[in-house]
């Protein structure tokens, strides 16, 4: 008799899980992680495989001390998989593993479970470990490859070494920079590297080259619901009206707005790593300001500072404004 | 007509199995017994005038509203003697003071209710509750109504899934709602009258728009979300007034009924019966779905016996709706004048393990209130009531879709239901207390 199932209301669940949810993050993730390992080989899904390994393993670790029991279950969750993917992507494509190791280290143990584990860190995991190597291994982070063949034509396991099947070369933003500070100057519009910005073929980060792998995956996290649009919208937005402006007044010093979107990561980083629930604001009108913060940052550190890529400082930059944009964000009730 | 909109709601499944079109009658047996509880939500300690052995009619008062607080009168049921008046089960409260009658041979017959002047008097009389699963006493809206509204709203928006017996009502019962709400219209001096029909109750109700029709009475078919019925939702909806926090919709001049109720009040206007019985839906996992006339007090035991449902093969059963209703464990309580359907199901859901949260937002985005369950959430474990009713707890009208959508299955509603009935009230004994000490 006593066999029914007392549960309180209400008695009935949507589909939306967790598990469920980053299982979709993963998947709009894959697009651009597919286009990488075709572009730079067979190294950088190896790359993904060990990342993903130390991520999840140090996650199951940590939740087995938390928790006190047996979470094998959540070794399959993709949450530590989502951040590790990230890491992979946001790093230029042709590094030692050991780099990889240290990153994923550092975003999963330093940046997530030292305060306290998922939910309750402050900064994106990813993006802090790429920082963070970033700075640890500024002359790796800086080398990057155009790939002269890819793995259709080789096979898999034919780009084995580097540099023969790829020649080292900056990235449009950093050559942009150099070109401006040796005294040059830019084509007002870079018409010629649209194409092969939009598809990925470029020098760039491994998972950031192809605006057009990212955007699939963005509509794959759109259509299904579950990111915030306004995030991704709003820094995108903010970012090319600003690059829009800059470019204007300063022609020939600043890169165009298209190229300037389509190089670099801030679509990954609008997409991807913005709207990491956890790190960002909680209600829709901080969201938007969130993503104003980010778009507004990203480009003002590309042009103003010294570094080429700004995406990343301006996320971590806002995920630390979260708390005073939820404080001052919180909805009016209805009526109240 | 011109609806307004409102921000979140759920899309749920309908599920809704149970033909409208057919109302069945659920047979008394002959040695029945049938349980009175003396309390319930919103009305207590109605007080006993029967003692053991007494011969009752059905439609005879056996416990008579207390002077204190809300309370009604209660009436038996059946024809049958008063087998005890002692503690039964109840589904909500678990146990509580009540009355047992053992039914007799029927006569099919009722004792009426004495007639009165006073609309009011008469639903008081004949103890009608809010039918549509909340069980606020109707004499009390109706009281504080008169006089002032100027808008009645029926409620026939049934939006949880499986319940089909509004609808019902409104296909086999058209004429007698109508003539039951220009009634009303006539008493309380209404100038208009909307009848909301929401998912399944705009279909094969032809007969009730026709006939709303022909009295000037408003239709309005609402989106398919739930839970537009919310009171305030509604009248926000349906005419644009906002109810101010804390406030009745009387403070806005509208008066909700629900379709149970306005079924109710016809029976005490018209055919002088109390309510005795009400309209159930029998659904869940089972084949033979229904709507059926059952007594108050029939036991959901006896009520499963009769219609050959065996509850072995089933792993829950819930009285109310999916998303509000109780689940019970004991099979011996009985159905009481809030229960809308029995639901039984065998599925694989559980008692899911809550998690942390992962910020997504989606509770918020889903909560009509417009209030931040996460965050009223995060200030109870806390402790920290006080920010809590800052965050306007008590608005919430607990609708479950906060829970329902968490993707951490955090039991937000559960957290928040609980506070409200009894964290607030102590803290605001404490801080008035603090006060009053502070103030020496
Ligand atoms: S907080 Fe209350 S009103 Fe809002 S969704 Fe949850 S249960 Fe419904
Ligand atoms: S739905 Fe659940 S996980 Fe998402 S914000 Fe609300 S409480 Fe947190």
């Amino acid at each position: 008799m006593s066999s029914f199932l007392m549960k309180l209301p209400p008695h009935q669940h949507g589909k939306y899980e967790t598990k469920y949810t980053f299982f979709i993050l993963s998947a709009a993730m894959l697009p651009a992680i597919l286009f990488s390992i075709f572009y730079y080989g067979y190294r950088m899904l190896f790359a993904y495989i060990l990342t993903m390994g130390v991520c999840s393993f140090t996650e199951w670790v940590y939740e087995s001390i938390k928790y006190k029991k047996d979470y094998l279950e959540r070794f399959l969750e993709f949450k530590g998989s989502v951040t590790a993917a990230l890491i992979v992507m946001t790093l230029p494509p042709i590094l030692p593993y050991y780099v990889y190791v240290v990153a994923a280290l550092i975003a999963s143990i330093i940046a997530k479970q030292l305060f306290g584990g998922f939910g309750r860190n402050v900064y994106n995991p990813a993006i802090t470990g790429r920082i963070a190597v970033l700075v640890g291994y500024s002359s790796l982070m800086s080398t990057f490859y155009l790939p002269t063949s890819n793995i259709l034509e080789n096979g898999l396991f034919n780009i084995t070494t580097v540099p023969i099947d790829a020649i080292s070369m900056a990235t449009t933003l950093t050559a942009a920079k150099e070109t401006v500070a040796s005294g040059g100057t830019l084509p007002i519009l870079m018409t010629d590297t649209w194409l092969p910005s939009f598809l990925g073929f470029i020098p760039g980060a491994a998972g950031e080259v192809s605006a057009l792998a990212l955007l699939i995956g963005g509509a794959l996290i759109l259509i299904t619901r579950i990111g915030a649009w306004r995030i991704p919208f709003a820094c995108l937005t903010t970012f090319l009206v600003l690059a829009t402006v800059f470019w204007y007044f300063n022609q020939g010093y600043v890169l165009d707005p298209i190229t300037q979107v389509l190089s670099g990561g801030i679509i990954l980083g609008s997409f991807f790593m913005a709207t990491d629930f956890v790190t960002s604001p909680l209600y829709s009108k901080g969201k938007i300001i969130f993503g104003i913060g980010c778009g507004a940052l990203a480009i003002m550190i590309r042009i103003f500072s010294s570094y080429p890529e700004g995406i990343g400082f301006s996320i971590l930059l806002m995920n630390s404004l979260v708390p005073l944009i939820d404080r001052y964000t919180k909805p009016r009730s209805f009526g109240g | 007509m011109k609806l307004y909109s409102i921000k979140g709601g759920i899309k749920l499944k309908q599920n809704k199995f149970a033909d409208a079109n057919i109302i069945n009658t659920l047979p008394v047996l002959d040695g029945e017994l049938f349980y009175y509880p003396l309390s319930n939500s919103f009305c207590n300690n109605s007080i006993p005038v029967v003692e053991k052995g007494a011969v009752v009619k059905a439609g005879d008062v056996i416990a008579k509203a207390s002077e204190t607080g809300f309370s009604i009168d209660i009436h038996s049921s059946v024809d049958g003697i008063v087998e005890d008046v002692t503690q039964i089960k109840h589904s909500k409260l678990m146990h509580t003071e009540g009355i047992i009658i053992k039914a007799s041979e029927q006569s099919g017959d009722y004792s009426k209710l004495a007639p009165t002047k006073d609309i009011v008097d008469t639903i008081k009389n004949a103890g009608i509750l809010g039918m549509g699963g909340a069980g606020f006493p109707s004499y009390v809206k109706f009281f504080s109504s008169k006089s002032k509204v100027d808008t009645l709203i029926i409620n026939a928006s049934e939006s949880e899934p499986y319940l089909t017996c509004d609808q019902s009502i409104l296909i086999n019962k058209a004429d007698e709602l109508i003539e039951t709400i220009l009634f009303i219209q006539k008493e309380l001096d209404i100038k208009r009258v909307i009848v909301a029909l929401e998912g399944n109750t705009t279909e094969q109700t032809d007969k009730l728009k026709q006939l709303a029709k022909d009295n000037s009475i408003d239709i309005a078919e609402l989106p398919r979300k739930y839970p537009y019925s919310g009171e305030k939702q509604l009248i926000y909806v349906l005419l644009g007034r906002t109810v101010k926090k804390g406030e009745l919709p009387s403070s806005v001049n509208v008066m909700i009924q629900n379709v149970s109720t306005i079924y109710g009040i016809y029976e005490a206007i018209k055919k002088s019966k109390p309510v005795i019985d009400r309209v159930i839906t029998v659904s869940g996992d089972i084949d033979n779905h229904q709507n059926i006339v059952v007594k108050m007090g029939t036991t959901v035991r006896s009520l499963l016996e009769k219609l050959n449902l065996d509850p072995e093969k089933y792993n829950r059963i819930i009285l109310g709706g999916l998303m509000t209703g109780t689940s019970i464990a004991d099979l011996d309580v009985p159905i009481l004048k809030t229960v809308s359907s029995i639901l039984l199901l065998n599925d694989k859901s559980k008692n899911h393990e809550e998690e942390a949260c992962a910020r997504c937002g989606r509770c918020i985005d889903v909560c009509v209130m417009g209030l931040s369950p996460t965050g009223i959430k995060n200030s109870i474990m806390q402790g920290d009531i006080g920010q809590a009713i800052d965050d306007d707890i008590m608005s919430c009208i607990e609708c479950g879709c906060c829970s329902y959508v968490c993707i951490s299955h955090r039991k937000l509603m559960e957290s928040i239901q609980y506070a409200k009935n009894f964290l607030v009230k102590d803290h605001i004994a404490a801080t008035e207390n603090d006060k009053a000490v502070g103030g020496k």
